[in-house]
């Protein structure tokens, strides 16, 4: 049974920028343009889901995100988590949800992390014992126990990620937002901090935002896709794969000369080419047929066949091509 | 209670900070130092040559100096650290840690912009030395006139906050008010002198735009008793303060609305 957590209802943000941008005349004539980030933004997220929110650069992701926290004000439409108006930043909504920003420390460099979680734990009220328990759960869970008392300037990026995660999260809220969380981490710390993820999402509603597609696919189960300012996909991860089930993709590497872009375009798509090799697109039923033709005209010296990745399903999402 | 147990939490959070590299101030203490001995040095010149200056002899003088002082610790330590924070963090983003927080965000900035021990190692050794050069005894000071000049101060120090916070609110519009921010040392290069001897246009106009003022020569007026306009003064400076809190209140709210979040 549905049960929205979280609501939008045609929500938008747009921002004021001065067109004049001359020093004098701009004073007086700034000529105002409104530029729109995000416009009619309509989904909800169900308590217990996973949610990830992809689109390229400058798509309005963050927007979309920040209006859901309540850290920008919606210049348009409606928007509703957990029954409160973000916006309105009402002290129990603050309470119940986390943001973790990967560009964003939290945590003070002076000191360490336990410092500012016991910071944390007074403005969130967390009662003592649940704060030193949930400490004690979530840096073995990260294993980070042993840097918790050392300066955060000294620690690894990985290890700093990690532990403002947990600061995130301290306070055990009902909905925690990510934007870009393993940004940066080395592909150990990468592991760990899903493996995390995973484990909170048993009690916790995730909408993560990333360009990693390791993390979208190891953590959410629904994506939502947003191309300058709107919603264009909307569905789960499973369907979003099902849709591509039928096509694979050859990494065909040639002995000697590559075969021309025209000659291929009778077997599938060229999805991408190097010196010595290319990606061909085909749909799963012709593909060895293909490349047995090719290999007749072209040696080749490795074939790899693979299922549609899903950042080039995605890719195809925000160019139209789906 | 609980506001005031986040403050404190806050508070205890800054001075570990401050403890991580202790010895930054050391400098400056010196530096401030040498400037209180030579500008009671100047005043000591001075009024041994012309006695007194607009009916205010030298030990109103140092009195004066010793509200000088006060205000420029209260303005330096406490109201201008968080809008510098405000300013720098709107910049990054960085504003939104502190927006997410379920507490008062105004207590927040302030208090986590505040260095306690810096302000006590600083201040307090300067505000020792007028402390014990004054002569209290010969100062024309009544108990109700020092309630009516700390009234006057306490309105000058709310109104110098929402004048700071005036200074910071372009960086909501603009998107920076470094510049800005850092005029508030300007405006108190001037606030040490018998300003109530001033014909009343200029005296106006100089409460007006020079906040500091009010803070350090207007209460020193009232609580020397050395004008007539004296309860003028603090009626003025009540209105003025009050008038102060709405403006602060008002454009608090448009900046929350015109806040953009940069994704640093």
């Amino acid at each position: 049974m549905d049960n929205p957590i979280i609501k939008l209802d045609g929500a938008g943000k747009g921002f004021k920028l001065r067109g004049n941008k001359r020093i004098l005349s701009g004073l007086i004539n700034p000529d105002w343009q409104y530029k729109k980030a995000v416009s009619n933004v309509s989904f909800s997220v169900n308590t217990g889901e996973s949610v990830a929110f992809l689109g390229p650069n400058g798509a309005g992701k963050t927007t979309t995100t920040k209006m859901m926290t309540g850290l920008i004000y919606p210049s348009e439409g409606e928007i509703d988590v957990l029954g409160y108006e973000p916006f309105a930043r009402d002290r129990n909504f603050l309470k119940n949800i986390g943001l973790v920003m990967g560009n964003k420390a939290g945590l003070n460099w002076d000191l360490n992390a336990r410092q500012s979680f016991e910071l944390l734990q007074k403005i969130y009220q967390i009662p003592l014992p649940d704060f030193e328990s949930r400490v004690s759960e979530m840096t073995k869970l990260l294993e980070v126990e042993k840097v918790l008392n050392t300066q955060v300037r000294k620690l690894s990026l990985g290890e700093r990620m990690k532990l403002e995660l947990i600061g995130a999260i301290l306070h055990d809220p009902k909905i925690l937002f990510l934007d870009e969380p393993t940004i940066g981490l080395d592909i150990a710390s990468k592991k760990s901090v899903r493996q995390f993820l995973r484990h909170l999402n048993d009690k916790k509603t995730i909408v993560l935002t990333s360009h990693d597609m390791d993390d979208i696919v190891e953590v959410c189960k629904r994506v939502v896709v947003i191309v300058e300012g709107t919603i264009i996909y909307d569905d789960s991860m499973a369907n979003l794969n099902q849709s591509y089930s039928h096509t694979r993709y050859a990494k065909l590497e040639f002995a000697d000369s590559l075969p021309t872009k025209k000659y291929l375009m009778q077997y599938g798509d060229v999805v991408s080419t190097d010196a010595n090799s290319i990606s061909l697109g085909a749909d799963k039923s012709k593909i060895m047929n293909a490349i047995g033709k090719i290999s007749k005209d072209y040696p080749l010296a490795d074939i790899t066949i693979e299922r549609v990745p899903l950042e080039l399903i995605i890719q195809d999402l925000f160019e139209g091509k789906k | 209670m609980r506001w005031l147990g986040i403050l404190l939490a806050s508070l205890k959070f800054r001075i570990q900070t401050e403890l991580a590299y202790i010895g930054n101030f050391w400098l400056e203490l010196v530096s401030t130092f040498f400037f209180v001995l030579t500008y009671i040095v100047f005043i000591d010149i001075l009024f041994r040559r012309v006695g007194e200056v607009a009916a205010y002899d030298k030990n109103d003088f140092l009195f004066m100096s010793l509200v000088g002082q006060l205000t420029f610790y209260t303005v330096s330590r406490i109201l201008a650290p968080p809008m510098g924070r405000l300013v720098a963090t709107v910049r990054t983003g960085e504003f939104d840690l502190t927006l997410l927080k379920p507490a008062p965000t105004r207590l927040l900035l302030y208090s986590s912009s505040w260095r306690p021990l810096y302000m006590l190692y600083t201040s307090v050794p300067n505000i020792a030395i007028y402390v014990w050069l004054i002569e209290w005894q010969g100062l024309v000071m009544t108990w109700s006139s020092l309630a009516m000049g700390a009234v006057v101060w306490l309105c000058g120090v709310v109104i110098f906050s929402t004048f700071m916070f005036m200074l910071a609110y372009p960086v909501f519009t603009q998107g920076d008010a470094t510049d800005l921010v850092g005029m508030w040392w300007s405006t108190m290069s001037m606030t040490e002198f018998p300003y109530d001897k001033l014909p009343s246009a200029i005296k106006a106009l100089s409460l007006s735009v020079l906040p500091g003022l009010l803070m350090t020569a207007g209460s020193t007026q009232v609580i020397l008793n050395k004008s007539d306009t004296n309860h003028l003064l603090l009626g003025a400076s009540i209105v003025g303060a009050i008038f102060a809190l709405i403006v602060y209140s008002f454009f608090w709210s448009r900046a929350m609305l015109n806040y953009s979040s940069a994704s640093s």
